[in-house]
């Protein structure tokens, strides 16, 4: 499978991603790795009806999507969703290398805010470092023209917020 | 009514201008919030109501964060509906036939709702030459 973006967003299938990031790269798929939502079909035909219609939702395992990620995977073009840096984690740990990750959502109530769209906490920061170390290249982009932020810039800015016993 | 930004805050303050202060009416926005948050306040300001009451969500775009969210907080609590694309006509519309039978306000309020999205092309002014 061609994957064109790996992205972290707990909202999933929505609107940036529909709308910002599909009518840009132009996807086939969009494939949701996660293990809850996999075993949901509740929640799997919610956020499958958030796709357009030329576009096939799929919910994969974090052990499913590992399979299909390193081999054929099928045809098509995927943007790869995941909600969380843990998720991204777990995939990396299941065998997958994520080359590159976007960071695109992520909303936390007790977390630092690093961007409009973006907040971590100690855990999500460990984990966003572990990745890094693994290989993964992380930027943080909402939408394909938003503001990036990538690389040591991002991983400065993720060390200097739980500095001193912020978070 | 729950949207992205300030739409539903800005709705319901141009409905409010037009009819006056409405009971039972409350804007929810979604910035900086995680679906399980956004979805938490959802819950909460329906299960403020009281028994037996008839709440229906009011959401932007289809498709969108906040109308998936309002279907996962809609399957949790005692939810009559929810509506998407919401515009001012809508929400106008839905203070004005609150009193009406379920089936017939939810006509009236998507039918209404479409309707009112409309336009007119214009020709464009000659223009004078420049001397």
């Amino acid at each position: 499978v061609k994957v064109l973006l790996y992205r972290v967003d707990d909202r999933l299938i929505h609107g940036q991603v529909v709308l910002g990031w599909g009518r840009r790269l132009g996807p086939d798929r969009l494939v949701v790795v996660d293990d809850r939502i996999a075993a949901d079909p509740w929640e799997r035909e919610l956020l499958a009806a958030a796709a357009p219609p030329e576009v096939r939702a799929e919910f994969l395992t974090v052990a499913e999507a590992s399979r299909a990620l390193s081999g054929d995977g099928g045809p098509g073009a995927a943007l790869v969703l995941l909600e969380s840096p843990a998720a991204a984690l777990a995939l990396t740990r299941a065998g997958f290398s994520i080359p590159e990750l976007n960071l695109g959502g992520l909303h936390r109530e007790e977390g630092v805010q690093l961007t409009p769209y973006l907040f971590v906490t100690r855990e999500d920061a460990g984990v966003l470092a572990e990745l890094a170390a693994a290989g993964t290249r992380l930027y943080a982009l909402d939408v394909p023209d938003g503001r990036r932020l990538a690389g040591e810039d991002l991983l400065r800015v993720l060390r200097s917020a739980f500095d001193g016993g912020g978070g | 009514v729950v949207s992205h930004g300030a739409l539903a805050q800005g709705l319901v303050s141009a409905m409010e201008k037009v009819l006056g202060p409405q009971r039972g009416v409350f804007p929810l926005s979604n910035s900086g919030k995680s679906p399980a948050a956004l979805e938490a306040e959802i819950e909460a300001l329906v299960t403020r109501e009281p028994a037996g009451s008839d709440v229906y969500l009011l959401s932007d775009v289809q498709g969108g964060s906040c109308a998936t969210t309002c279907l996962r907080a809609a399957r949790r609590v005692g939810v009559r509906g929810v509506f998407y694309g919401t515009n001012l006509t809508l929400l106008l519309e839905f203070v004005l036939h609150r009193d009406l039978p379920r089936e017939a306000f939810f006509e009236a309020l998507v039918t209404k709702g479409r309707n009112a999205v409309s336009g007119v092309l214009l020709e464009p002014e000659p223009t004078t030459p420049a001397r």
